[in-house]
């Protein structure tokens, strides 16, 4: 039932590692003090190739930089009656701060925050209307990575037919890359026919149904698509395998999907992504460093919490002309002077 | 009552014991394997079971869904009924238990609790009996169709609460930022028995239920007819029980417990219910109730264990980095050894009583008068 | 071949060996240690004149030794050739040679004269059938001394016939056959060499032609048996169980009674005549209710109760011993006890608010188990931890225990003792002196015809005749069981 908010597939191998690995790196005897930072996860737990996994790289970063003095650790909800707990067992072993995964673990954070003011608190990819000082809401702009993977689609295009396979509808991020991916293309392309589907509610199979997801990608390539963007866990790869085996494009979301399918090599031109383990480092950096923001806090292509990824393979075959126009779009973004026109 | 019957020992309380202690033995080299050390991850585990701050009243909060699920399921087991949806009817004994607990206001708890449970308890009986129907009349094994209708009942909850095309549920409360039920009515929130904990009185109503389900299945004539069913249905039909009949009606109590494991739990601590409830309680609890060997009084320490692996885990997890998913490797393994006794006999080098013994000896022979 | 210190069990080769005992003597599992299922704790086995360790089957493969057990080890859904070679598989390369398994299955069969289809299916197969597919299969395996386990048990008296041609033929060979038995009348038709025993001991080595089968059932039993059931003609009263134009079907949804009409009066035996498969089962199950009828109809004292739940039935004073006890009779995991209640479980006195009472089901146990002789330690022990006869008694004392009007007794005394076949039988004829209707279903003939007032005889779910027991032909019934016009 679990709904994934983050929207990609990892490799499992990682996962294992970063499951089971103990602490590396970290506090130097140099450190006056040491920073005690935990992660909860939400009942997804490390292995959701996703969110929760992503943090936990932004923490492991956190901990293995001697100018941060950090040590952490993080504990895997099995159950939603968990969150609460989880957190007060690190309350209780007196962290400092307390980094909590996923909208599951909206009211939780809230309460512990309100509860113990002397902590910290950051939730990933989610946002409250008020703040106690102590919490922060990171959000990322998934639309801006979005926007510049469709600007490439536009230029790369032959037919001026791109297809997008969605997630869930009512998950906020798939929305935000589908809509910048579609304001991007057609700023390049004006000409350019996007299509796009969302999956419906299916329960298990939410963000999870392959088969779908490529069936999707076949139809929109049958209408003349010769990119589709992937945006929804396994049912946004199923796109990718789709566009894959009728050597098409593709474009990989929220990681360098590139890396983690070495079999779809072949057709990504780029991926958008989404960078939550930079996010939670700097929300770490910013408590250790005495910058502490709370409330809701932006990452964006400015603060280096979204980028697109490399080309790759395409890189000999984008012309030096699009390069520069993709890079032009992307200094226009950061300093604001051209905006996506999708409203978060 | 009943006389003292050899073997009782070793299969009711050695065997599982051992099972207990080779499920932590395979569980010490999966933490070996990750690089960590298994007695520090063992200790922590037990801390965070039970010596930390609160951290027993933790174990006992986990416990209280796993005495009543179990219990349910061990209930089922004594009349063959392998019910592998206690996951689905929690969830819909959580759906029609907080609407109720929602529903009504400013009653007297001892009103509004009961009210609630009891529609829990409705709920789950209704979903499990519609098992228990298919099986009765058209044969349909329950373990299919039980396992189906989680899947059904998740859908139910996440339609309700979440609703689907872009239209909000009917069961969902109104401004909060994540799909959810309202909170249940002030009075029929279980009151916390340990101040400065989550305890909550589920726990007391977890361990009535225990006597209860005893007698219920060892001296009263419905255990009485579901046992039977469950040994042997051809006699208890030729003997003119209705199999049918208790069929759904055990699959219905089973269910029961089931969905007052999900009520209690969202009285007790949530208040209110999302889409994700339950997460593998329901699953857990069948490997509780083999553990207990299908005995109600067996399904507490059982129970317990599994309460306080469930608790221990993040504690665990936050000192040594093993994850928390280690537990479900000692749950599985210590599941494969209770399923398989014959493995744990020849560990303990236990041998099977022969079953009759024959002695041939030479004897005068009788010359036959002809 | 020699077994146990030396002594007592000496089988030699064309000759069949008759290994007689009651239930429980010992003799399934003395052959047991003889096929290597059991391992002895001293003594030693001697074949073709050379000690031999037998660890395990295979080893007695290995020296010939075949078994057929009581119940047979066949996998239905596979064809006869197919359960013959398993284990043992014609092949090349992996792959199973049908045409060659068949061929070798057809000259087996022809050898032996044991016929069999080997492409049929063994789910398809009557009981005598199948017995020979687990003849061949130890034959196939080149079995020289042949086990064979209770091979009657199961069998109608023609197929009984038929395996004794079979035996009479394997010997004739130059094979060896123990035949394990309770039945005196077998052993005295096939037998050369008898063996007696007792409480795991042997009591007696001797020969058809020496003994007869009072002193073979003396031995058996440790005292003098009545072999014939001592009664009064009946004096019947009026009607009590009456079946009219009954019409039911089997599992698979095919005609098993067709048309049945019969009636049973208080005071009198109504035995059932016929091979088994012939429709008993579903008459007896149509009656008790456990089983629909199609059409037609059952009164009890006149009231019909087609329609009616077994339960139901069983309070209006329907008593059943089911052919199956097993299945149908008994638990074996409850208590002695709860076994002796189990139709009257939930009726005071032995329920109260739903809750049982214990002590007054465990003093009416006692009573039972004390009327009907019943050997038990403690009604608390499961049912079963007792032996097949016991358990049978058990079983009959419930339901008569219950007074009903009328008993199905369906195959009574399968599987029991010779102890406790005279005393079901004689118990029997006392409560039907004492005015119980009975309906007995048996596929002995033997037993109908010491028991029976008047006798019907199934065939193909048809009563094709209704006969006087004292005036019918022991010949003339076989032959309508077999189907000859009436």
């Amino acid at each position: 039932m679990g709904r994934i908010r983050f929207v990609s597939g990892l490799v499992a191998a990682a996962l294992m590692v970063a499951a089971c690995g103990g602490t590396t790196g970290g506090t130097s005897s140099s450190c006056s003090k040491t920073f005690k930072v935990g992660q909860v996860t939400d009942i997804g737990k490390l292995s959701d190739k996703s969110f929760n996994f992503d943090a936990n790289v932004g923490l492991k970063a956190a901990q293995s930089d001697p100018s941060l003095c950090v040590k952490g650790a993080v504990i895997e909800s099995t159950s939603e009656d968990d969150y609460a707990k989880n957190i007060q067992t690190f309350l209780d072993q007196k962290y400092d701060m307390i980094v909590t995964v996923g909208f599951k673990l909206g009211d939780a954070t809230l309460k512990a925050a309100q509860d113990n003011p002397g902590v910290k608190f950051a939730i990933v990819d989610y946002t409250y209307k008020t703040y106690p000082s102590n919490l922060a809401g990171l959000v990322f702009s998934e639309d801006q990575p979005g926007f510049l993977a469709g600007a490439l689609a536009g230029l790369l295009t032959k037919t001026n037919v791109i297809g997008e396979v969605a997630g869930l509808e009512s998950v906020p991020p798939v929305v935000h890359y589908v809509q910048g991916f579609e304001n991007g293309a057609k700023f390049t392309n004006p000409k350019v026919h996007p299509l796009h589907i969302y999956q419906p509610e299916s329960g298990a199979k939410d963000f999870n149904d392959p088969d779908w997801g490529k069936q999707q990608a076949l139809t929109f390539i049958g209408q003349g698509a010769d990119i589709i963007f992937g945006v929804g866990g396994n049912t946004g790869n199923g796109g990718l395998i789709g566009a894959n085996e009728q050597g098409k494009m593709c474009v990989g979301v929220d990681v360098d999907q590139y890396l983690f399918f070495p079999e779809l090599r072949r057709c990504f031109i780029t991926s958008a992504e989404k960078l939550v383990h930079n996010g939670v480092k700097t929300a770490i950096t910013n408590l250790v460093k005495g910058t502490w923001v709370s409330g809701t806090v932006s990452y964006n292509l400015k603060n280096n919490g979204v980028a697109l990824g490399p080309y790759h393979d395409f890189d000999s075959k984008i012309s030096a002309s699009s390069k520069a126009k993709i890079k032009d779009i992307m200094t226009k973004l950061k300093d604001g002077s051209l905006s996506t026109g999708v409203t978060a | 009552m009943r006389r003292f019957r050899a073997g009782w020992l070793v299969s009711s309380l050695l065997v599982p014991l051992a099972s207990v202690v080779a499920g932590f033995l395979v569980g010490a080299l999966a933490i070996v394997a990750a690089g960590a050390d298994p007695l520090q991850a063992y200790g922590a585990l037990f801390a965070g079971a039970f010596t930390n701050r609160n951290a027993f009243a933790e174990t006992l909060v986990s416990t209280v869904p796993y005495v009543l699920l179990g219990l349910g399921l061990a209930l089922g087991f004594r009349a063959g009924l392998f019910n592998i949806g206690a996951e689905g009817q929690f969830y819909i004994g959580a759906l029609t238990g907080v609407f109720v607990g929602y529903s009504i206001h400013g009653l007297p708890l001892f009103i509004e609790i009961p009210a609630a449970l009891l529609a829990g308890m409705a709920g789950g009986f209704a979903w499990a009996a519609i098992a228990g129907f298919l099986k009765a009349w058209t044969g349909a094994h329950e373990v299919i169709t039980s396992i189906m209708l989680n899947y059904v009942a998740f859908l139910v909850a996440n339609y309700l609460i979440d609703g689907a095309n872009g239209k909000p549920g009917v069961m969902v409360a109104p401004n909060v930022s994540t799909p959810r039920t309202p909170d249940v009515d002030l009075g029929a929130m279980l009151p916390i028995i340990v101040p400065g904990s989550r305890l909550h009185l589920g726990l007391l109503l977890a361990l009535i239920a225990v006597p209860l389900v005893w007698f219920l299945i060892e001296r009263t004539t419905v255990g009485f007819r579901l046992r039977a069913v469950g040994f042997n249905q051809g006699t208890a039909r030729a003997a003119g029980i209705s199999v049918a009949q208790t069929i759904v009606l055990t699959m219905g109590i089973s269910g029961a417990l089931a969905g007052a494991a999900g009520i209690v739990q969202v009285l007790g601590l949530s208040h209110h219910m999302t889409d994700t409830v339950a997460a593998g309680y329901g699953f857990d609890a069948i490997a509780i109730a083999l553990l207990a060997r299908s005995n109600p009084w067996g399904v507490l320490p059982a129970a317990l264990l599994f309460g306080a692996l469930h608790n221990g885990a993040g504690f665990m997890q936050l000192e040594t980095q093993v994850s928390s998913d280690l537990i479900s490797i000692v749950q599985a393994s210590l599941i494969i050894f209770v399923a398989a006794p014959a493995i744990v006999r020849w560990l303990l080098r236990l041998r099977e009583q022969p079953v009759e013994t024959v002695q041939i000896t030479q004897r005068e022979v009788e010359t036959p008068v002809g | 071949m020699r077994a146990n210190d030396g002594v007592d069990l000496a089988v030699e080769w064309g000759q069949v060996h008759a290994l007689l005992g009651e239930n429980g003597a010992g003799k399934s599992t003395l052959m047991n240690v003889v096929y290597g299922l059991v391992s002895p704790d001293s003594g030693e086995i001697d074949f073709d004149g050379n000690p031999v360790k037998i660890g395990g089957p295979q080893d007695a493969i290995r020296l010939g030794i075949g078994m057929v057990h009581q119940h047979f080890m066949l996998i239905p859904p596979l064809t006869v050739a197919e359960n013959i070679v398993l284990g043992r598989e014609i092949a090349s390369a992996g792959v199973v040679n049908l045409d060659r398994s068949y061929r070798t299955v057809n000259d087996l069969s022809a050898r032996y004269g044991l016929e069999v289809d080997p492409r049929q299916r063994v789910q398809d197969l009557s009981v005598g059938v199948q017995q020979r597919v687990e003849i061949l299969k130890a034959l196939y395996r080149g079995a020289r001394l042949l086990i064979l386990d209770e091979p009657t048990a199961v069998l109608t008296p023609q197929e009984i016939e038929g395996l004794f041609e079979i035996v009479r033929t394997l010997t004739a060979a130059g094979n060896a056959v123990i035949f394990i038995t309770h039945k005196l009348a077998e052993v005295m038709e096939i037998a050369d060499q008898i063996t007696v025993m007792r409480r795991g001991q042997v009591v007696g080595v001797t020969t058809p032609a020496e003994s007869k089968p009072a002193d073979l059932a003396r031995m058996m039993v440790g005292r003098p048996v009545l072999l014939r059931v001592e009664k009064q003609p009946a004096k019947p009263g009026s009607e009590v169980l009456r079946v009219d134009d009954l019409v039911v079907h089997d599992d698979r949804r095919q005609l098993a009674v067709d048309h049945v009409g019969l009636a049973v009066r208080a005071g009198e035996i109504l035995g059932i005549a016929g091979v088994e498969g012939n429709g008993q089962n579903e008459l007896v199950e149509a009656i008790v209710g456990l089983r629909p009828a199609r059409s037609g109809k059952v009164l009890l004292e006149g009231k019909d109760i087609t329609r009616r739940p077994t339960r139901d039935r069983l309070r209006r004073g329907v008593g059943l011993i089911p052919a199956d006890r097993q299945r149908q009779g008994i638990i074996l995991e409850l208590p002695i006890a709860d076994n002796l209640i189990l139709s009257d479980y939930d009726r005071p006195p032995y329920e109260r608010w739903l809750v049982r009472q214990f002590n007054t089901i465990r003093s009416a146990a006692e009573r039972l188990v004390e009327t009907f002789d019943i050997r038990i330690r403690s009604v608390d022990d499961p049912a079963g931890s007792l032996s097949g006869g016991n358990q049978q008694k058990l079983v009959v004392a419930r339901e008569l225990g219950t007074a009903p009007k009328v008993l199905v007794a369906s195959q009574p005394t399968r599987g029991v003792d010779v102890g406790s076949i005279e005393f079901i039988h004689r118990r029997l004829v006392t409560e039907r002196d004492a005015g119980l209707a009975v309906l007995l279903v048996s596929s002995e003939l033997d037993e109908i015809l010491s028991l029976a007032d008047r006798v019907a005889v199934l065939y193909r779910g048809r009563i094709v005749a209704v006969l006087d027991a004292a005036e019918a032909e022991r010949e003339h019934i076989g032959l309508l069981m077999a189907g000859a016009a009436a």
